[in-house]
Order: C-alpha cells, then structure tokens, then sequence
C-alpha cells in the first residue's frame, strides 16, 4: 500500500518549473528523504502533497486521496513541518500546543509532554522569542504528538546545532515505526540513519528513487593510480561522475558500480594496467554531494 | 458555533485582545460621549475608524489564506473556519461597541427604546462596509505589507470610480433624480458587495488567488462601466420599471406659468449673487460658472402642474433645459442650478416646479439672431396618500397607523420639530405640515425614496422635518401624510422666444 503515489505530478510558475513529471511511489511505514540542490523542487512537491499548492499538471495521491481534495479531517492523519512555516508568534509554547490539541481528535498529551520535556522546551516562553532551534523543535511536536500515520518535513534540520540536530532526528527514528516519513534535507549524515529510500530531484525533474542500501551499494570513490598518465580523461565512459586526474592518479565516482573486478577491467581496458585501485563506498552525504556537483557541471 | 470556529476564536482572542480591547473602546468613547467641543472630536471617529481596519488585517493575517506558509494551513481546520471565528471576533470587537454605542447614545437623546434597537443594528454600518474592505484586503494579501498596498490601491480604484464616472455620466449637477439615489446605491454597492463576497469565498475556499483578484477587477470594471452609462434619463427608465404605473397619471401636465421669465445678468464677483446651498435660487457649480464666462444669464422657469388628481402630490424629481432652433432641433442646454428644487406650492395650492438656469453671453447672442426657444423636460414623480393623521404638538409620543412613532415639539419660537420612526417597509414620501400656517403653508418632506419594499435596506427609519407654526395655536396639529408613487413621467414644457414672449428678455448688456 503506498502512502504517497504521484504520477507525472508539475507545478509551473510564473517563470519557471517548480516541478515536472514527478512520479513518486512511497510505501507504507518507509522513510523517504528528499534530495536535490536549492530550487530542485523539494519544497513544491511537499507543498503540492499537502494542498498548500495544487499542481498544474499530473496527480498526486496521499494516504488514498488526491491531494487536491484533502479534507481538514485528513489533516488529522497528516503531519507537516516547514523551516520557514509561520506560528502563532504570541502564544506560549504551552498555549499553542493547547490550542493544536483541541484540534486533533487523536492528540496525545503525554507524547507532547514526553517530547516537550525531551526537547528541553520552555512552556512558558512565547514561539516569537525562540530561537531557531527551538522553534522547530515546537513545529516537530506539534507535528507528532497526533500520531500522525504520514510525517511530511520540509528542512526541517536546517540552521540547528549538531546536538540539536541529533534529539530532532532521534525523536523522528521514535516516530519511524509507525509513520509514514518524507523528509527534504540538506543533512545527510543525520537522514542516511533514517531513511530507508531515497529520491533525488534536479531541477524539477525526479532523477531516481531507490532504497537507501542500493543507493549507496552502486556509488563507490574510485581511485586509480595508473602505470603511466592517461592520454585524455575524455576516453572514460560517460557516466562517471566528477572525473579528475593529476599525473598517473584518476579519481571519479562510479554510480553503477557492480564489483571491483569488472571496473578495474573497465579502466585497464582504457590505461592499461593499473598500479593501485581502490573503490571506497560512499556517505548518503558524499553521496548527495557528488549529485549536486556533477548537476552543476552539467547545468552550469 | 462549529468546534473549529471557537477554537480558533480562541486562539485570535488570546493572540489579539489588546488590540480588541482598544478598537473597542475608542469605538464606545467616541460614540457614549459628545467630544465635539474639545479637539479630541475631530480625531476619535478618525482614530477609531483606522483602529477597526488595523486591526481587522492584523486579525486576517493571523491565519492568511493568501499565505503558503501560515501554520493554518495543514492543521485539521476547515477552510472556512478561520473566516467565520475572525467574523466573529470582528463582531464582538467593533460592531457589537458600535451598535451598543448608538443604542445608548439614542435613548439618551429620548429615543424611543425600538429606536435605539434601529440604533443598534444601523449604527455600525459604516464598520461594515470598512470591515468587509478590511476582510477583503486581508483575504487577498499575503502579508500585512501587502495588505496595506492592497488597501492603498481600493481606496484610489473607489475615488476614481466615484469621482471618474461620475464626471463622463454628467450626473455631477444635473443629479440623481431625488428618491432614486437607490438606483445607483443598490446597484454598484450591491455589485461591489458581490465582487467582495465572490472573492472572499474564493479565495477561503478554494484558495484561489489569481481567481480572487480577478473577480474583484471585473466587479469594479463592471461597476465602473455600469456608472459611466448612468445618466438622468436611465436612471429614470430604471425607476419607472421598478415602480407601478398608474392610468390616472396620463391626465397629470405641466404648463408654463405665463408671462415673462425672471432674467438677471449673473455677477459671480458680485456678494449679493446667493451663494451655496440656496436650492431654487442657484447657485451653480464653480465648474458649470468657470464654463459660462464671468457674467452668465441666469434665469428661471415656473412650471405649473394641471390634471393632478385628487389629493396626489406632483414631484418633479429632476428637470432639463434645452435650447431648440425654429425646427425644433437641439442647439444648445442650459447649466441647471445643483440642487434643484423639487416642487413648491403656490397660494392656489397648487404645486409650481421653479427652477433657476444658467446661459452663456454666448448662447444669448445665438438666441437673439434666431427664433429659437427654450424646452424644459421634467421628470415627475406622482404620488398619491396612502395614510394621513394629525397629532398635537405636544411633545409626547403618538402612534400614527403606518406611520410608526411620531413626536412633534416647539421648543422655540414658532418652528415645530417632528420626529418620526417606524421599522419595517417605509413610505415613499412622508409630509408634514401645521394647521393655521395659512393656505402658502411650508410643507416639509422628508427625503424622499422610491424604492421598492425588498430594496429597502434599513430595517426602519428616523423621519425629522421642520415645520413653520399657525400664530396662534397653544399646542398646534400637524397633519402627517404618507405618500406611495403611483407613476414616474416624464413632462414638456416649450417656452416661446426663449424668455416668454417677444418682449421679454434681460434688461441691459450686464
């Protein structure tokens, strides 16, 4: 059963694509993280998800429901946190915690108290006087204290301190066994712990969606220290990433790695012999990394 | 109440009730209490007025739905929701203080206590009107900046509406004719009230930006074009099409006093010239004089009506003067004074229709080479009386059958106040006069509406006239009289020789 089903899901702006062709699965009780450079179209496809923003083009399906029919009532399967989302700035972080409690029908006070006291959350403070951190924190509550079956985070890690960053994702690993995740974020060494999928957009456009173990089991850091120095790094296959050479040494990242034995074979067949090679696996965050660069040079 | 509206009435209230509290008591002060001899007077309404809209955008935009990212927004809340609880909120904060500011403010002038509830539902009208521009405004900006930009530019399209059209419709001196204002009033405000209303759910409800703002434009485009094409004449086709048609109007005419028109080289430097506010003796408009050159010719027609049946009161409503060649061609208008006199009654009793106009030196010139002459269209307004009682002057309170409740006092002099207020369907016309004021009595009308029953919006009315007291009389009777319309016409009168004959004219060249 998916929680989330899109198909060929776009949104046009004024001047440009927020997103286009998106066809996105993601199952029951899986954690998706989304990744993908500034304007990649994270946030418009969560925004989209929620019927903040309906698409112009395709469909989009959350929990059962095309998200453009949403209900106030399905809200209350429906978790969502942005970086940039506006709060009450008066209200306590008590009172506002009251207040979303009278709107849930399935608000759990000793989980919003649980989490306020794991948090460190001042009750008392008004949300206009937190600081970053905090406030996000607040929003996470708020947004799990329901038992939410489908939890939607826009950034939600952005701006936090590493220790801050650590309780925010260990109160989302709490809330991964019975809930739907998906999550946008520029911290991958935090999500690579949470996510079981990954799909990485560019531009718009939904590149791949895979398991988070596949993933990174195809993209190894090759290096290759040659007999004698390449002639021109042109001769490589095309779909290396990030090829670059100094003297006889080549480094590359191979996103369709598929044992040592047939890349050294594949090198050799382009060099000739090879005096050192290695093949490291790669960090969700290394990972992510080489994407957005190798999408930079390709789109300058 | 849905649970959702008082939750997030809740939430407004405890978010916003500094600033209520303040709207709301700058509202109750300026309405319980008379600031006109102090300086505050002047600022209060001004203060509470910007107070209101302050703070009914400051209460929009705690949950925007022009915003992407209000809080709102993905919380169980139904979309209409937020609209109702600020609705509400906006109710107990300015329209309930203005309302129970009028009450009370209406009983301690005496009123009567259904006047005071009158009070309390018309008082707030004009924090209506403000609110729903507010809500507007707050419905369609996504930030509190933006709103105030929002405003800025509805403020201009309405000054430009108003002031815009009104000029190309050429209504600006002719007028409205009285009694049918309500044309134009229902009309664009009713208009607008839709646009607003269509965008406000719109934009709530289906969040709709782009759909919202382009409701509001084609409604003001709309309103705009619809007051351009406004002018006397289609204003009173409309009125007639609202208003019954009697048969025994077809015996009513007009025919022109004999004799010659009363002519004066018009001095506008001149101090003894009447100045503003003198219906039925000029003046004319800065602009209407500023086009005639500095010394017009002012004159005046008498109209007098025949075939009036019994009892029937003739109003002529609006009048028109045109200068015709001899073939009975268009070769000029004349400027009519602004605010005409709508009838007056002569010592036969009999009802005159006079009228002052204004005539170039140059129109002059033309009229003295041709056998031109002078037509003068009215637009009358026949009316019949549907109820009539007299009451003593005595100032207490008398009920008077379809009327309502009526007090006439002298509290000086001869002058007599009357003060009437029903609720419900009104009259079209309510007079008043004092017996013994001899035959050339003063009648006073309250303004009059010819609107039908479902377009009377105000669910009652204050009448208050001014009568002129018999000499003698201890404790004077004054005979009110309810009118109903029982057809509107339109009448011709041709004056020959322009002035009234072959020998008439102005004396002099100045």
């Amino acid at each position: 059963m998916m929680a989330i089903e899109t198909t060929d899901l776009g949104r046009r702006f004024k001047r440009s694509d927020g997103l286009r062709k998106a066809s996105l699965r993601v199952p029951e009780g899986s954690a998706l993280a989304l990744i993908g450079a500034n304007g990649a179209g994270k946030t418009t496809l969560l925004r989209i998800l929620v019927n903040v923003l309906r698409p112009t083009a395709g469909s989009a399906r959350v929990l059962g429901k095309d998200s453009r029919t949403l209900t106030a009532a399905d809200f209350n399967r429906i978790g969502y946190v942005a970086e940039n989302q506006k709060l009450p700035e008066r209200l306590s972080v008590e009172q506002f915690l009251a207040y979303l409690s009278r709107l849930y029908t399935r608000w759990d006070g000793r989980l919003a108290q649980r989490l306020l006291r794991d948090f460190e959350l001042p009750p008392g403070r008004p949300i206009g006087k937190l600081s970053h951190g905090m406030r996000m924190k607040v929003m996470l509550t708020g947004a799990v204290a329901f038992r939410p079956e489908l939890l939607l985070l826009d950034e939600p890690l952005t701006g936090l301190d590493p220790l801050t960053r650590d309780e925010v994702v260990a109160g989302l690993v709490r809330q991964a066994d019975e809930t739907t995740i998906v999550i946008s974020s520029h911290e991958m060494a935090e999500v690579e712990g949470l996510a079981t999928e990954i799909a990485y957009l560019d531009r718009g456009f939904l590149e791949f969606q895979q398991p988070t173990q596949d993933l990174l089991a195809r993209f190894r850091h090759v290096t290759v220290t040659l007999n004698q120095p390449p002639p021109s790094l042109d001769d490589l296959p095309g779909n290396l990433l990030l090829v670059q050479g100094f003297e006889r040494t080549i480094t590359f990242i191979e996103p369709r790695f598929a044992g040592e034995a047939s890349l050294r074979k594949k090198i050799s067949a382009y060099y000739g012999s090879i005096e050192h090679f290695t093949a490291e696996r790669m960090s969700l965050r290394d990972v992510s990394k080489a994407l957005l660069q190798a999408s930079r040079v390709l789109h300058p | 109440m849905s649970r959702a509206v008082r939750i997030v009435l809740l939430k407004d209230l405890r978010l916003l009730w500094p600033p209520a509290a303040l709207t709301a008591s700058l509202i109750l002060m300026q309405t319980l209490h008379d600031w006109k001899s102090s300086g505050v007077g002047f600022y209060l309404p001004i203060a509470a007025f910007l107070a209101s809209a302050v703070f009914a955008i400051a209460l929009l935009h705690q949950d925007p739905p022009a915003s992407l990212r209000h809080d709102w927004l993905t919380r169980p809340v139904p979309r209409l929701a937020p609209l109702g609880a600020k609705a509400l909120l906006f109710a107990g904060a300015v329209l309930l203080p203005a309302g129970v500011g009028s009450a009370i403010d209406a009983l301690r002038a005496g009123a009567s206590v259904a006047e005071a509830a009158h009070a309390l539902i018309i008082g707030p009208r004009l924090f209506v009107a403000m609110g729903i521009a507010a809500f507007l405004v707050g419905t369609l900006s996504a930030s509190v900046l933006q709103a105030f930009g929002v405003l800025a530019g509805l403020f201009l399209a309405t000054v430009l509406i108003s002031e815009f059209t009104w000029r190309i419709a050429g209504l600006s001196e002719s007028g409205i004719q009285p009694g049918s204002s309500w044309i134009v009033v229902v009309g664009s405000w009713g208009l607008v009230l839709v646009g607003a209303c269509a965008a406000i759910w719109l934009q709530w409800t289906r969040r709709s930006t782009a759909a919202a703002w382009t409701a509001l434009g084609v409604t003001l485009a709309v309103v705009a074009i619809a007051l351009s094409l406004l002018d006397r004449n289609r204003v009173f086709a409309l009125q007639q099409i609202a208003s019954p048609s009697d048969p025994a109007a077809a015996s009513f005419e007009l025919v022109a006093a004999p004799g010659c028109l009363e002519t004066r080289w018009y001095d506008q430097s001149s101090p003894a010239e009447p100045g503003p506010g003198a219906p039925g003796e000029g003046p004319w408009t800065p602009r209407q004089l500023g086009k005639l050159g500095p010394t017009p010719l002012a004159l005046w027609t008498l109209a007098r009506s025949v075939g009036v049946p019994d009892g029937w009161l003739a109003v002529v409503t609006n009048a028109e003067g045109r200068l015709l060649n001899s073939d009975g061609r268009r070769v000029g208008a004349l400027e009519p004074e602004f605010m005409q006199s709508p009838w007056h009654i002569a010592d036969d009793g009999r009802a005159e229709a006079r009228h002052g106009w204004l005539m170039s030196r140059e129109q002059h010139r033309i009229v003295g080479r041709t056998a031109a002459s002078l037509e003068i269209g009215y637009l009358v307004a026949l009316l019949a009386p549907v109820r009539s009682a007299q009451i003593p002057a005595d100032g207490r309170r008398h009920r008077v059958p379809g009327v309502g409740l009526c007090t006439a006092t002298t509290p000086a002099g001869a002058a007599i106040e009357l003060r009437c207020f029903d609720v419900g369907r009104q009259p079209d016309l309510l007079t008043a006069w004092s017996a013994g004021a001899g035959i050339k009595r003063e009648v006073s009308g309250a303004a009059a509406s010819y609107a039908p029953g479902v377009l009377q919006l105000s669910p009652g009315r204050t009448y208050r006239m001014a009568l002129q007291a018999g000499p003698s009389a201890r404790t004077p009777l004054v005979t009110i009289t309810a009118y109903e319309a029982r057809a509107h016409v339109k009448r011709r009168v041709e004056i020959p020789g322009v002035f009234g004959g072959p020998a008439c004219g102005p004396a002099g060249a100045s």
